[in-house]
């Protein structure tokens, strides 16, 4: 009896194929046209056209799906096809395994172009992600057909179906900014970040991560899970499907209100995220009043109807309370959070600035950076920032953080820095952020804020992590860096070749005597290097510029640092510069 | 035999078959009549599991009909509304088909295009509406099928080619013991070739009857009486209809007719009376005005 099955499958497989002439030729003549000819007789970019073919390759499978498919859409077709003795279920198998056949033979079309071209066979490093793209296609094409009673509705639900993932990192980035607006701290961006990295990783989802990276078992696995689990769904809903509603938009109602209720959540999700109106009530009401629009015009258009029915308006009521429960179960969950400032004693390292994400840097850290403590603080150099590891500073952070859960308010005058970025890497490796939006209030006490930024920028540790090469004397000395003077109002350099290792102690000297401006310290936390509080003539008089002679490449790429030389008296001196 | 047995189906709110039961014999063809939209074809959809019912079953030989079973692989229905693949002549057809049916004759596929003159490479879209329900119709029966479901099979025939249908269909039935429904309007083509009748209204089946049982049981007389003729005085009779057109009566009756005329003769002096012959069309007219359908005042 299998034997038989099989027998009749492979014959209709044939046929199917045998019937698909057309298609293969017209599609071997397109692709053929547009990747070898055109390219051949412009004597244009090649790259560009096999691209360009990869495009064409998939609208022609995702047309060529949809005409197979779409006997689903029709009684009569779907009469005469269901009321054969070969169950529907193999017919949609061959009709799979046919445009998966027909898939490959594009695809290896492609690939004779790039031969043809003489191009890079690098290029070919797209095939990573297309093959996997073009297989839940061709895959999720059949499951929208079966989910939809109409050819044009079937093609709208595969493009749907397709960004599900997308659609869902939408809607959780807007419980998540929801959260963001409601607890101080929280920050959307980190949250996602984290959830992104941990249990939702987009690049894996849609395999885009191997344009890097070589093909894996984890590749392997997502894809079989992702090719099974469309390939289970096919097979339940066509079991599932009521034929009676063919011709209707969308034949399930579960479906139906699955797709409306996410839908509706898209527009007022974007809304959220790009508005920067910090009225937290405002945003929520707009988003509902969107919500509820978008949900009445997409379950309009499903249902062809203007008139909204009471089941319709019962799931929109349901969905909206779910979502009101898991975002305030998130916020309850945060604000649990909300005032808690790491025991130090805990803390391997503290950062306080406006980078969300210092410590993912580190994640992905050369260990031979990491653990060479010169080679870690040009590191922090290159990238402007202070990493800070000793428990003095670690407290002074603590204490900042302990003043903004406090209040938000701070007086900015002319530079407003909205958000403040205090975060920890605790001894067992864990990260503790907090990202706060400052509020500026004119008038408000900035006293407090500013004596605790300026213990932080005014630490020895922030100095010697700043300015690290004046302590190192093995590595960094008159041998290893070519140093000169240059005043900012005139060109040319006005001292030459020099000598570090005499300089070293006077800009020493200079540096622990660094006068800083309390008045601005917190703003300047905001600042690049925290520079807007040390060095506010920084534009003008003498700078020092520090190259170092072993690294290759262009004099910009081989600084070290540039020293504005106000206010450093000693330095100044010893080089005749007064 | 093909049983289905207290099927009901619900399209959203509006319940489109309501417990319909009805027993088609082998060796028989079987009529389904009904009002428009009264579920016919729903019901033939659902015999061929191209619809699920909400309740209900349907057996063939007391095998359970149900999808991917071996059972639904021995059915063939001819819908109203035919399709046919793109770009596909009635040969390309039998080539494709002879691929899922085991039991498909070439034999007689050749027989009856013959017989019926069809173009077998002519595209079959292209086709008129009767040359499509011929060439679906020779598939049907080269596939030699244990049950034929044939929906409004010769709706758009003229005379000659029903003749040949009527004609090729009884002698298959005849000959290959064959379950035959079919649906149609065209009351007066099932008279001649059913053996067995059900009339549908609103989703129920009003009545299966053995066509020739139903004749007897309800019949048609004609009778001229001296004085007034008043059909309530007659009720143990059974009297479904009366018309008096002048001095005659007309009064379709599912009583006995002999014992009628009798009590007639008994109460007045009866001028005239004669039996009338009931078409399927009058059967079929007689219970849908039963069931109120046709009656309603203008």
């Amino acid at each position: 009896m299998d034997l038989k099955k099989n027998n009749t499958f492979f014959t209709l497989l044939i046929n199917s194929l045998k019937s698909k002439k057309g298609w293969f030729l017209l599609s071997t003549t397109i692709i053929f046209v547009t990747t070898m000819l055109i390219p051949y007789i412009l004597k244009a970019d090649e790259e560009f056209f096999i691209f360009f073919g990869i495009f064409e390759l998939f609208v022609l499978v995702f047309i060529n799906c949809l005409v197979d498919n779409n006997f689903l859409h029709n009684d009569s077709k779907l009469a005469y096809y269901k009321s054969k003795p070969v169950p529907i279920r193999q017919q949609m198998s061959i009709n799979i395994v046919s445009n998966m056949i027909f898939t490959t033979y594009l695809l290896f079309l492609i690939l004779l172009s790039v031969v043809f071209q003489g191009l890079n066979i690098e290029i070919l490093e797209v095939f990573k992600f297309i093959i996997p793209w073009l297989a839940a296609g061709v895959l999720l094409v059949s499951l929208s057909s079966i989910l939809a009673g109409n050819t044009i509705m079937a093609g709208a639900m595969t493009i749907f179906n397709f960004c599900l993932p997308l659609i869902i990192y939408l809607v959780i980035m807007f419980v998540f900014s929801i959260l963001e607006n409601i607890v101080a701290g929280f920050s959307s961006s980190v949250l996602m970040e984290y959830f992104v990295n941990k249990f939702y990783n987009m690049e894996y989802i849609y395999f885009i991560k191997y344009s890097e990276v070589p093909i894996d078992f984890v590749y392997i696995l997502l894809l079989g899970a992702i090719l099974l689990g469309i390939t289970l769904l096919i097979f339940k809903f066509l079991k599932k499907r009521k034929n009676e509603n063919t011709g209707n938009l969308i034949v399930f109602d579960g479906y139906k209100y699955f797709v409306s209720v996410l839908a509706s959540l898209i527009v007022p999700a974007a809304f959220s995220i790009m508005s920067y109106d910090n009225n937290v009530m405002n945003k929520i009401t707009v988003s509902i009043v969107m919500a509820l629009l978008s949900y009445y015009i997409i379950v309009a258009i499903i249902e062809k109807t203007f008139k909204i029915s009471r089941l319709s308006l019962k799931v929109f009521a349901v969905s909206f309370v779910m979502f009101a429960v898991a975002t305030g179960t998130t916020v309850m969950i945060a604000n649990q959070h909300k005032g808690d400032v790491p025991d130090i004693e805990n803390v391997k390292m503290a950062y306080v600035g406006n980078d969300r994400f210092v410590f993912n840097y580190i994640d992905n850290l050369d260990e031979n950076i990491l653990n060479d403590r010169g080679k870690f603080l040009k590191w922090q150099k290159e990238r402007g920032l202070i990493l800070f590891t000793e428990k003095e500073s670690i407290e002074n952070i603590a204490n900042l953080h302990k003043e903004l859960i406090a209040g938000l308010d701070y007086d900015y005058g002319d530079y407003y820095m909205n958000n403040i970025v205090i975060s920890y890497l605790m001894n067992d490796g864990s990260v503790v952020i907090r990202d706060y939006k400052i509020t500026d209030m004119d008038g408000a006490n900035n006293e407090t804020k500013d004596d605790l930024a300026y213990d932080i920028i005014s630490s020895e540790e922030m100095k010697r992590n700043k300015y690290f090469y004046l302590y190192d004397r093995e590595n960094y000395n008159t041998e290893n860096l070519y140093c000169y003077v240059t005043y900012t109002d005139k060109e040319g350099i006005a001292v030459d070749n020099v000598d570090f290792d005499e300089l070293r102690e006077y800009l020493i000297k200079d540096v622990e005597n660094q006068s800083m401006d309390v008045e601005n310290a917190f703003n300047s936390i905001g600042f690049y290097y925290y520079d807007y509080a040390i060095d506010k003539k920084f534009y003008s008089g003498y700078t020092l510029q520090i190259i170092d002679k072993r690294i290759q490449g262009e004099k910009e790429d081989r600084g070290i640092d540039v020293i504005n030389l106000t206010g450093f008296e000693n330095t100044l001196d010893h080089l005749k510069l007064k | 035999m093909l049983r289905v047995e207290n099927l009901s189906k619900k399209f959203g709110d509006f319940k489109v078959l309501n417990n319909v039961s009805i027993n088609a014999e082998a060796g028989q063809i079987y009529g389904l009549v009904g009002s428009n939209g009264c579920g016919k074809t729903t019901l033939l959809k659902h015999i061929m599991t191209i619809y699920s019912q909400d309740e209900g079953n349907i057996y063939f030989d007391d095998n359970k009909v149900m999808e991917e079973t071996e059972t639904i692989k021995d059915f063939y229905f001819v819908q109203d509304s035919l399709f046919f693949p793109y770009q596909y002549s009635l040969k390309k057809l039998f080539l494709y088909e002879k691929l899922m049916y085991k039991n498909i004759s070439e034999e007689k596929f050749n027989k009856l295009v013959h017989y019926f003159n069809i173009d077998m490479n002519k595209n079959l879209n292209k086709m008129s509406k009767g040359q499509k329900k011929q060439a679906a119709f020779v598939l049907a029966i080269s596939v030699q099928p244990k049950v034929l479901l044939l929906d409004e099979i010769v709706d758009g025939l003229d005379a000659v080619i029903k003749r040949k249908f009527w004609d090729v269909l009884i002698q298959e039935v005849m000959d290959n013991e064959m379950t035959v429904i079919i649906s149609s309007h065209d009351l007066k083509e099932l008279d001649n070739i059913c053996d067995k009748v059900g009339i549908m209204h609103e989703g129920k089946i009003l009545k299966e009857e053995n066509l020739e049982k139903m004749k007897v049981d309800i019949k048609r007389v004609q009778f001229a009486v001296e004085g007034e003729f008043n059909s309530s005085d007659y009720s143990e009779f059974k009297i479904l209809k009366t018309l008096k057109i002048g001095s005659i009566n007309i009064c379709t009756l599912a009583g006995d007719a002999d014992k009628f005329e009798k009590q007639l003769k008994k109460d007045f002096n009866v001028l005239l009376f004669d039996r009338l012959s009931m078409s399927l069309e009058e059967l079929f007219i007689t219970e849908l005005g039963g069931a109120g359908y046709g009656s309603e005042e203008k």
